[in-house]
């Protein structure tokens, strides 16, 4: 999966990396079991420093979304439900951190003024939209049953 | 002296055609190796850039010849080194004034205010799918334990005294002692180019090639995956060729020590081997560097690759201390650069420039004592 990271952005290198592996897994991009790049390959395919691709993985690691392993390297560990296996709960921590994000997140909506009704359907077109790009990614795997003609597909 | 007055012109007409081709076999996005964006290709500073560019090379091409021509009455071996020497510089003088008008009109009109930049790349492994070049690396070792069978065979019955030096006419001018060493070392070289040869294809496997902003995924794949495959292809006949000449020459210095036409023969088709091989490469070359990056107005995704120019000293050495990777492909010419900002990467640096000047120091020793 090809993505694509702002290196002038205020957002850190290792947050915009953490943000776009997290898009893929919900959009389907990325299922369970999907092997990443180790970390040097990935500051390589990037020419960023080892460091910063290292700090996105540890987040990722810590919300529980990729598992490392020493012989079989980082992989994708959790993902939507959609009927698939036993996805286990989310860490209460790492749910606590969302909620306490969506807060701000809606606080800004709000303090702009925007209706509790433009703010849920705002939310409900981006979820309708990862569906929708899920049920493409599913077909598509199904089909080809690669895991290399990923397109780009966020950002 | 006839020779040199082959020799010299035959090789600056080589470099100065690689010197005149390069600029075509950089992607649109990196003119003289200054990145510019995608909006920006068609400005007509780099058209004027490049003409000054050929027509540089073009006047410092006829002053080195004419220079030959005029040395050689003096002193071959002057005339055979110096006028390529001050080509070389020159050639890289007029790069640099060239490059220097893109790279001021990028920075006077500010090309990248407001041009959304991204680096983009894979986070998944993908599979590997460059071979290396082995039928043509077995080939290759064949021929030379062909060759080296055959001097075995004759090796009895060989003069007591070889040549091992050569002067510029191609006429043996010193002789030693026959011994393994100097009966077998022109394949031995072989060997060892073959070999370093063959284990560069495994870096071209493996080393990064970076993905343009502006195209698409599958684009980048593409494009990644043909260059490496033409590195390969190019890596894997250039082997074979070098294996061929040395091979040839070989036997025939063994056979037929009296005949001239084996080492013409030899001498002219390794040169037309070679060239035959690197035009190829080239056409293939610059139909890949371009593929996918959008042409200015087109419908694209609308972000560049960042301007990068601050790692590229020169446009030539890459120097990044934040990028692991050791080698990178070269921004100007083609195939891989070391990256100056890693310690693997200077000490590489170092043992080339260490070879270089042992090979320089070594003509220079051993025609003095001759």
């Amino acid at each position: 999966m090809q993505i694509e990271i702002d290196p002038l952005s205020d957002v850190p290198l290792y947050q915009q990396l953490r943000d776009r592996i997290v898009e893929g897994i919900a959009a389907g991009e990325l299922v369970p079991g999907d092997p990443l790049s180790s970390v040097r390959q990935l500051a390589m395919e990037f020419g960023i420093n080892i460091a910063t691709v290292s700090k996105g993985y540890d987040l990722l690691r810590a919300e529980g979304l990729v598992r490392t392993h020493r012989a079989s390297g980082s992989v994708v560990a959790r993902g939507p439900l959609s009927g698939r296996h036993d996805v286990q709960p989310w860490t209460p921590s790492a749910r606590a951190g969302w909620i306490a994000r969506l807060h701000t997140m809606l606080a800004e909506a709000v303090a702009q003024g925007e209706t509790d009704d433009d703010v849920l359907e705002a939310a409900r077109g981006i979820l309708t939209d990862l569906a929708a790009q899920r049920r493409t990614n599913d077909a598509k795997n199904d089909r080809t049953n690669t895991k290399n003609d990923r397109t780009k597909g966020n950002s | 002296m006839t020779a040199v007055l082959i020799i010299v012109p035959s090789a600056l007409v080589v470099i100065a055609a690689v010197m005149l081709l390069l600029p075509a076999l950089m992607p649109p996005t990196l003119p003289l190796g200054v990145s510019v964006p995608v909006e920006r290709q068609a400005e007509p500073v780099i058209r004027t850039a490049l003409r000054r560019y050929r027509l540089l090379v073009g006047v410092a091409w006829l002053v080195a010849v004419i220079l030959a021509v005029a040395l050689a009455a003096v002193s071959p071996l002057t005339a055979s080194l110096v006028p390529i020497l001050l080509f070389v510089i020159a050639a890289s003088v007029a790069y640099i004034i060239a490059r220097q008008m893109i790279v001021r009109t990028k920075h006077d009109e500010q090309w990248y205010k407001d041009v959304p930049v991204r680096l983009v790349g894979s986070v998944t492994v993908d599979p590997v799918h460059t071979s290396v070049p082995a039928g043509w690396f077995a080939a290759s070792l064949l021929l030379l334990a062909i060759a080296t069978a055959i001097g075995v065979g004759v090796y009895d019955n060989l003069p007591q005294q070889v040549p091992v030096h050569w002067g510029l006419a191609g006429v043996a001018d010193r002789f030693d002692v026959k011994n393994v060493g100097n009966v077998f070392g022109p394949l031995i070289v072989g060997v060892i180019v073959t070999l370093v040869l063959f284990a560069l294809s495994f870096v071209n496997r493996v080393a990064p090639i970076r993905a343009a902003a502006s195209a698409s995924a599958a684009d980048n794949e593409l494009r990644a995956r043909a260059k490496r495959a033409g590195l390969a292809t190019l890596l894997g006949r250039m082997m074979f060729v070098i294996a061929l000449a040395i091979s040839w020459l070989s036997v025939a210095s063994w056979l037929l020590p009296d005949a001239r036409w084996p080492v013409t023969i030899g001498t002219i088709g390794l040169l037309v081997l070679i060239l035959l091989v690197l035009v190829a490469f080239l056409m293939r070359w610059r139909r890949i560097v371009a593929q996918g990056i959008p042409k200015p107005g087109a419908e694209h995704g609308g972000v560049d690759s960042p301007d990068d120019d601050r790692f590229w000293k020169a446009g030539i050495f890459y120097v990044n201390r934040d990028d692991p990777a050791i080698m990178v492909q070269r921004r100007f010419g083609v195939g891989w650069t070391m990256n100056l900002g890693h310690p693997a990467g200077v000490a590489i640096g170092v043992a080339l420039i260490a070879v270089i000047v042992g090979v320089v120091v070594f003509t220079i020793v051993s025609n003095g004592k001759a």
